[in-house]
């Protein structure tokens, strides 16, 4: 086992060492995975109120536009969150030299909140906005006579019944997680 | 923290520990390009977390959560990272065999990265701190995992190792 060992610790060394002038110039930029999610999520939300900033301009009925102006207000706070989100994620700081299982722990709890909170930060405030929208329509139009404005109703329900659903079960897989970390570190 | 102080404990930590940094790079990732950026994460981490360092726990045990921690949440990100299993899953699983006759260093050294490598926390954890030679109470200290649980587990990794490098390297 001690050659093992051996073997483990001969390994050549891959890359040079960083310089502190480099270490600095990094520390003050975004994370790279955190840059390209929000590049991700802004791209998506600049579709959502692009698309909603052309119905305010093209429908006339009073009620479609008040709901335009609530989805995109809506999805401008849900990207305000999720961009408060990313700031903390960058790099682990204060909490980096924490226990393996108090970091995981922390790491899990985060998201267990997050995906627990869906409903309040990602759901909720897109769901005025639709629902005003679609009242305009329904009063409004050839879209009143044309019956279809339950079924999309309805498909707008249960796409965000599902979103919600799935992110309560996600939070409970990371409860068991949680649990299970507890086993590790309680002395008997 | 003065910004001295910080930079001053960093060039130590690098100095004694760098090389250990360098070696758990290859047990989390397996692309050459992203172990670049995770080395990076790691000693950008490293000199951040200096700012706050308060001597409540030795520079080494430090400088090894960090290191570990910025290493696991790296590997949480990659969505291709593979599928990883426990210690005791591992041992049910039949060695591959084929570097079973790895006669030279170089394909025992794959073997025993990739090894390593489908380990989940904290099992992959431990197993390096294993191979850098610390003992179950130094383990412990940096993993927060009970020293009864170390104990078994380094056992249990011995017991793997012996069985996948039986023909290998005996004690």
């Amino acid at each position: 086992m001690n050659d093992l060992k051996t073997l483990w610790k001969s390994q050549e060394t891959e890359f040079a060492p960083m310089s502190l002038d480099d270490i600095r110039t990094q520390a003050g930029k975004l994370h790279s995975n955190v840059r390209r999610r929000n590049i991700r999520e802004a791209a998506a939300a600049v579709l959502v109120v692009g698309g909603f900033g052309f119905y305010l301009w093209w429908f006339p009925d009073p009620l479609m536009r008040a709901g335009s102006v609530l989805v995109i207000l809506g999805t401008l706070f849900v990207m305000w969150k999720l961009f408060t989100r990313g700031k903390s994620e960058t790099l682990p700081g204060e909490r980096s030299a924490a226990t393996w299982t108090d970091y995981y722990r922390g790491e899990l709890v985060r998201q267990r909140d997050l995906l627990k909170s869906v409903w309040k930060w990602y759901l909720a405030p897109l769901v005025p906005g639709m629902a005003v929208f679609l009242a305009g329509m329904a009063h409004s139009r050839p879209y009143a006579a044309s019956g279809k404005i339950a079924g999309v109703a309805a498909l707008c329900a249960l796409v965000f019944l599902g979103i919600g659903l799935l992110n309560s079960w996600g939070a409970r897989q990371l409860q068991k997680r949680i649990d299970a970390l507890g086993e590790l570190t309680r002395v008997p | 923290m003065p910004e001295a102080d910080q930079d001053a404990l960093y060039r130590l930590a690098i100095a004694e520990h760098g090389a250990a940094i360098g070696r758990l790079l290859r047990a989390y990732e397996a692309n050459a390009e992203l172990r670049r950026d995770l080395l990076q994460d790691i000693h950008v981490g490293l000199w951040r977390s200096f700012a706050l360092f308060d001597g409540r726990c030795s520079l080494r045990t430090w400088v090894y959560r960090v290191a570990h921690n910025i290493a696991s949440s790296h590997v949480a990100r990659r969505i291709r990272a593979g599928k990883q299993i426990s210690l005791d899953a591992l041992m049910e699983l039949p060695d591959t065999g084929d570097v079973e006759e790895a006669a030279s260093e170089k394909q025992m050294f794959e073997k025993l990265t990739t090894l390593i490598r489908t380990l989940g926390q904290p099992d992959r954890q431990i197993i390096l701190l294993y191979l850098e030679d610390m003992d179950a109470a130094a383990i412990a200290e940096i993993t927060g995992v009970k020293p009864g649980a170390i104990a078994t587990k380094i056992h249990r990794i011995k017991a793997l190792l012996a069985r996948r490098f039986k023909d290998g390297r005996p004690e």
